[in-house]
C-alpha cells in the first residue's frame, strides 16, 4: 500500500530505501510481518491495500511504523474490536472479514470514524523514530482520504483539496508533523461547513501554516476577503 | 427721605425712584469693575448702608446686583476667553474674582451675596469655559514653558468649581507627548535618559509647586511614562527590537558610577526644598556627593521602574559593571555595593546573584594573586621584573566575550603559562579561558623627550613591542613595521588590527607615526614609532578604546536578549500549561504577555510560533480548538 502510493507520487530515494529494508529483513526477526506478509493478509481478508481501505484496517490494528505489523499489534488490534458493545469478535477470518468490510462501507458516512482513521493514518505511514512524514507521502495520503468517493474536501464554490496542495507546493518546503496532519482534518471539517472562512481568526489556535494559507487564499481569490470598515478593522456581516 | 415708604401708596411713587437708586448704585459697581473714574467709593458705601438701614437690601438690591453682575460676567468671560489665550484669561479670572471677593467685603454686602456672586463667577468662569481651560494644547503651551505660576492659578481656578482633577487629561497627554518625542529622537540618543530625567523632575516639581502634590497627578504622571516608555511605536525608530530606554538607564548609571556626577546638568541636581523633604523622610539628608549621587542613581532607578523590559536594562547593566570592575573605573566601592542592594531589591535576587558573584571574583582573585606571588617568590623564580595580576572570572556569572586569538609575546606567554599550571595544579579539575582583548598593561616607553609610562591594552600592548625587535637593524628599514608584518606576527583578525592600530597612530594621542598619514588604516601602510612624542603626563592612558562598547557588542547584546525572550516565553508557555492544563489560544497569549512583560514580552506572533515549537516537542497539543498539556 505505502509503497505503492508512493509510486504514484514520485518516491524519494530516502523512502524507497526503507521499504526495501523492511521487506529483506522478513518476518520472523523481531516478531512482527513486512511487506509482503501484509500483502498476502489483507488478500486473504479481502482488504485492497492499495487504497483506503487499508487504513480501515490501520485503524484496528494501529501499527506504529510503516510497513510493519507486531505480533503484539495484531493480537491486541483484533482483541479490542467488538461486534455490538461489551460483545466481543470471534476470532476467526470469516468474523474479521465481516467486521472490516461493514467498517469499510461505514468510513464515508461516520465523521467519527473517519476521524480516528484519518489520525491513525500518519502514526502508520511514518517511520517510527521519525516525527514527521515528507511532505510528499502526506499528500498521496490525503489525496486517498479526501478522494471523491469517500470524503471529498470540496466545497460547493471551491475545491479545497486542491487549493491546499496548490499552497503547499509553492509555501510549505517542511515536513508534515502529527500537529499540521491532524488540524488539517478539523480544518477541513470547518471550511465545509462555512467555505467563506469566516469562522478564522487569527487568535485562535490554527497552527501558522493554517494561518497562511487562510491569507493565501484570501490573496488568491480562493475565498473572498472580508470587508474592511473604515478603520481597517474587519467587520462581520 | 421716605423713598422706599412704609405705606402702600407711598410705594408706588416711590418704586421709580427706588428703582433709580438700584441701577445707580449697580452702576458704580460697575464703574469701579471697568476702572472708570466716575466710581465714587464713599457713595457706594453709603448706600449700601442706607439699604441695610431701611431693611430692603436682601429685597431688592441683592437679586437686581445679582443680575447684573451675571450679565456682566458672561460678557467677560466672552470677551476674555476670545481675546486672550489660556495664561491671560487665568489671569483675568484670578484677578477679576479676587477683586469681586474685595469689594464685597469693603462696601459691606451681605456674606450671602458675596457667596451668591462667587458661585456664579465660578460656574460662568470656569465651568462654562472648562473646555478652554482644559484645552491639552493650551495646558501643554504652559507646561512646556514651564509657567508654574500659571499652572497654579489654573489649578486653583479649576479646584473652585471642584473640576481641578479634569487637568489630569492634558497632563497625561502633555507628558506622553513630550516623553515620546525624546524617547524616539534618534539624533540625541546619548542625552535620552537626562532628557527624560530634566523632564520628570520639572513635573515632579510642577506636582509640588502648583498642584500642591494633589496624588491625582502623580498617579497620572506615573501612568503617562509607563505608557510612551513602554510604546513600540517610540521606540521603533531604533531598530532594536527591544527596549533602547533599558539600554539607555543602564549606560547613565553607568557614567554615575564612574563618577559622572560632573557630567550632569545643573537642573537635575536637588535643590534646598528636596533636601528639606528628604530630611524629613530620614535618608540622606546632606547635601554631600554621597548622598546626590545616591538620589540620581534612585532617579535613574525610578525610571528603570516604568520599563516592561527589564532583561535589556539588566544585560547592559552586568556588561557595563563587568568592564568598571575589570577596568578598574568604579568611582566608588560604596556606591556600587549601594546601587546592587537597589537592584536587589527592584529586579530580585535571581538577577543580582550574578552580580554579586562578580563582586566575590574579584575578591577571590586578589587572593589567589597574592598566594600566587609567595609561590612564586618560595620557588625562587622571579619573572624578569614583569608583574602579571589576573582576575579569575566564573564563567557563568560574567558576560559572555570572543575568544580572541593573539600571538604573545614570549616573555608574557611565559609567565601567563606558569600561572596557568600554578592553578591548575591547585584546583584540578578547573579549565583557564584567557580573554587577551580584556587584558590591559603599563609599559614602560623611551622617547626623545623623555620616558613614558603608557597605559594600554593588551593588543596595543603586543603591537607596540614589536617595534623593540625591529629597531637596530640599520638601514632603510629600521624600525619600520608594515601592516601585513605587524598582522602576521600578532595574529590579530583584521578590524582589531586595525581598530588597534587606529588607536595608537591615528587618535589623539600618537605614539606611532603611519605612513602615509590618513585617518584609516590600510593594509598597505608601515608604520614607525613617533620618537618625537610628548606629553605633559608621565603616565599616558591610550586603551579608551578598550572601554568604549563596538557597535557589533551591543547589536549582539540587542540580539541575545531577544533570544533570550523566547527561551522565556518558551518556559512561561510551559509554566501557563502545566498549571491550567488547558486554555485557548488567546487566553494563553494573554497569560503568557501578563507573565513576561516585566521582563519584556515578545509579539503575539512570535508567542505562536514558540507555541507551535512546544507542540512540535510535545510539551502540548491542540484538541478542539484550545491547547492541552501533555505530561
Amino acid at each position: 500500500m505505502f509503497n505503492s502510493l508512493r509510486g504514484r507520487s514520485s518516491p524519494t530515494a530516502h523512502t524507497a530505501e526503507d521499504a526495501s529494508t523492511n521487506k529483506d529483513k522478513g518476518e520472523s526477526e523481531d516478531d512482527s510481518i513486512g511487506v509482503e506478509s501484509i500483502d498476502q493478509y489483507t488478500r486473504l481478508l479481502g482488504v485492497n491495500m492499495y487504497n483506503f481501505e487499508f487504513f480501515v484496517l490501520c485503524e484496528i490494528l494501529q501499527p506504529g511504523t510503516l510497513g510493519q505489523i507486531s505480533r503484539k499489534e495484531f493480537v491486541n488490534g483484533w482483541k479490542n474490536q467488538t461486534r455490538s458493545p461489551g460483545v466481543p469478535l470471534e476470532p476467526s477470518m470469516d468474523e474479521h472479514k465481516k467486521f472490516i468490510r461493514s467498517r469499510i462501507q461505514q468510513l464515508p458516512r461516520d465523521p467519527v470514524l473517519f476521524k480516528k482513521v484519518y489520525r491513525q493514518t500518519f502514526m502508520s505511514g511514518k517511520e517510527s523514530h521519525q516525527k514527521a512524514i515528507p511532505k510528499e507521502v502526506a499528500i498521496t495520503f490525503w489525496d486517498e482520504l479526501f478522494s471523491p468517493t469517500l470524503r471529498p474536501w470540496k466545497t460547493a464554490k471551491v475545491d479545497w483539496l486542491d487549493a491546499w496542495e496548490r499552497y503547499l507546493a509553492d509555501n510549505w518546503k517542511r515536513s508534515v508533523n502529527k500537529d499540521m496532519w491532524n488540524q488539517t482534518l478539523e480544518f477541513a471539517i470547518k471550511t465545509m461547513e462555512d467555505e467563506t472562512l469566516s469562522f478564522w481568526t487569527e487568535n485562535q489556535a490554527w497552527p501558522g501554516v493554517i494561518d497562511d494559507f487562510v491569507v493565501w487564499c484570501r490573496e488568491e481569490g480562493v475565498v473572498a476577503s472580508p470587508k474592511k470598515n473604515a478603520d481597517g478593522m474587519e467587520v462581520d456581516e | 427721605m421716605a423713598v422706599f415708604g412704609g405705606r402702600k401708596d407711598a410705594m408706588e411713587v416711590a418704586a421709580p425712584l427706588g428703582g433709580r437708586v438700584l441701577g445707580a448704585m449697580c452702576e458704580l459697581v460697575d464703574y469701579d469693575r471697568k476702572g472708570d473714574e466716575r466710581f465714587e467709593s464713599g457713595l457706594l458705601k453709603e448706600s449700601v448702608l442706607m439699604l441695610r438701614l431701611f431693611g430692603v437690601y436682601g429685597k431688592f438690591f441683592e437679586r437686581r446686583f445679582l443680575d447684573e453682575s451675571h450679565s456682566f460676567f458672561l460678557r467677560f468671560a466672552e470677551e476674555r476667553s476670545a481675546a486672550y489665550g489660556l495664561k491671560d484669561y487665568i489671569i483675568a479670572c484670578e484677578r477679576l474674582l479676587q477683586r469681586e471677593g474685595e469689594r464685597c467685603d469693603q462696601y459691606n454686602f451681605d456674606s450671602a451675596t458675596k457667596r451668591q456672586l462667587r458661585d456664579d463667577a465660578h460656574r460662568i468662569l470656569v465651568e462654562k469655559y472648562s473646555a478652554k481651560l482644559l484645552d491639552s494644547g493650551n495646558v501643554g503651551r504652559l507646561l512646556e514653558a514651564n509657567d508654574v505660576e500659571s499652572i497654579k492659578a489654573l489649578y486653583d481656578l479649576l479646584r473652585l468649581s471642584n473640576i481641578q482633577k479634569q487637568l489630569k487629561g492634558p497632563w497625561e497627554e502633555y507628558i506622553r507627548t513630550m516623553g515620546s518625542a525624546i524617547v524616539g529622537d534618534t539624533a540625541r540618543g546619548e542625552e535620552m535618559v537626562i532628557r527624560l530625567l530634566e523632564l520628570r523632575r520639572s513635573l515632579d516639581i510642577m506636582i509640588r509647586d502648583a498642584f500642591g502634590k494633589d496624588e491625582v497627578f502623580t498617579y497620572g504622571l506615573r501612568e503617562a511614562f509607563g505608557s510612551f516608555i513602554n510604546d513600540k511605536k517610540n521606540t521603533a525608530a531604533w531598530n532594536t527590537g527591544t527596549s533602547k530606554v533599558g539600554e539607555m538607564i543602564a549606560k547613565y548609571i553607568d557614567i554615575l558610577l564612574r563618577g559622572g556626577l560632573k557630567t550632569l546638568p545643573k537642573t537635575l541636581l536637588s535643590d534646598s526644598k528636596d533636601r528639606a523633604d528628604a530630611e524629613m523622610s530620614g535618608i540622606a539628608s546632606t547635601g554631600d556627593e554621597d548622598a546626590e549621587l545616591d538620589r540620581q542613581l534612585d532617579n535613574g532607578l525610578e525610571l528603570f521602574r516604568f520599563i516592561e523590559g527589564k532583561d535589556v536594562f539588566e544585560a547592559f547593566y552586568k556588561r557595563d559593571l563587568a568592564r568598571r570592575l575589570l577596568m578598574g573605573r568604579s568611582a566608588s566601592q560604596d556606591a556600587e555595593r549601594n546601587m546592587l542592594s537597589k537592584l536587589k531589591s527592584e529586579c530580585g535576587s535571581s538577577f543580582t546573584h550574578n552580580l554579586e558573584q562578580m563582586f566575590k571574583d574579584q575578591e577571590l582573585g586578589r587572593d589567589e594573586m597574592v598566594s600566587y606571588k609567595e609561590w612564586l617568590a618560595g620557588t625562587g623564580r622571579t619573572k624578569g621584573g614583569m608583574d602579571l595580576t589576573v582576575s579569575i572570572l566564573s564563567a557563568a556569572a560574567w558576560p559572555t566575550y570572543p575568544d580572541m586569538r593573539v600571538l604573545l609575546p614570549k616573555d608574557v606567554l611565559e609567565h601567563i603559562n606558569s600561572f596557568d599550571a600554578y592553578y591548575k595544579s591547585k584546583h584540578t579539575g578547573r579549565r583557564l579561558a584567557w580573554k587577551h582583548n580584556l587584558a590591559h598593561c603599563v609599559i614602560r616607553a623611551q622617547f626623545d623627550r623623555g620616558p613614558k609610562e603608557l597605559l594600554v591594552s593588551a593588543l596595543q600592548a603586543v603591537v607596540l613591542v614589536l617595534f623593540n625587535e625591529a629597531e637596530g637593524k640599520g638601514g632603510p628599514t629600521d624600525g619600520v613595521l608594515a601592516y601585513q608584518q605587524i598582522a602576521q606576527t600578532t595574529g590579530l583578525p583584521g578590524p582589531e588590527l586595525q581598530r588597534t592600530l587606529q588607536s595608537l597612530a591615528c587618535g589623539k594621542i600618537r605614539v606611532l607615526s603611519k605612513h602615509p598619514k590618513g585617518r584609516d588604516v590600510k593594509e598597505t601602510d608601515t608604520f614607525t614609532v613617533n620618537k618625537a612624542f610628548t606629553d605633559p603626563k608621565f603616565r599616558v592612558k591610550i586603551n579608551q578604546i578598550q572601554l568604549k562598547e563596538t557597535k557589533e557588542e551591543n547589536q549582539d547584546t540587542h540580539k541575545r536578549v531577544a533570544a533570550d525572550r523566547q527561551f522565556e516565553t518558551q518556559a512561561a508557555i510551559v509554566r501557563i500549561m502545566k498549571s491550567r492544563k488547558t486554555m485557548t489560544h488567546s487566553q494563553l497569549v494573554a497569560e503568557v504577555i501578563n507573565q513576561t512583560k516585566s521582563r519584556g514580552a515578545v509579539d503575539a506572533a512570535d508567542i505562536k510560533l514558540n507555541i507551535e515549537k512546544l507542540i512540535e516537542k510535545d510539551y502540548i497539543e491542540r484538541e478542539d480548538g484550545a491547547y492541552v498539556y501533555m505530561a
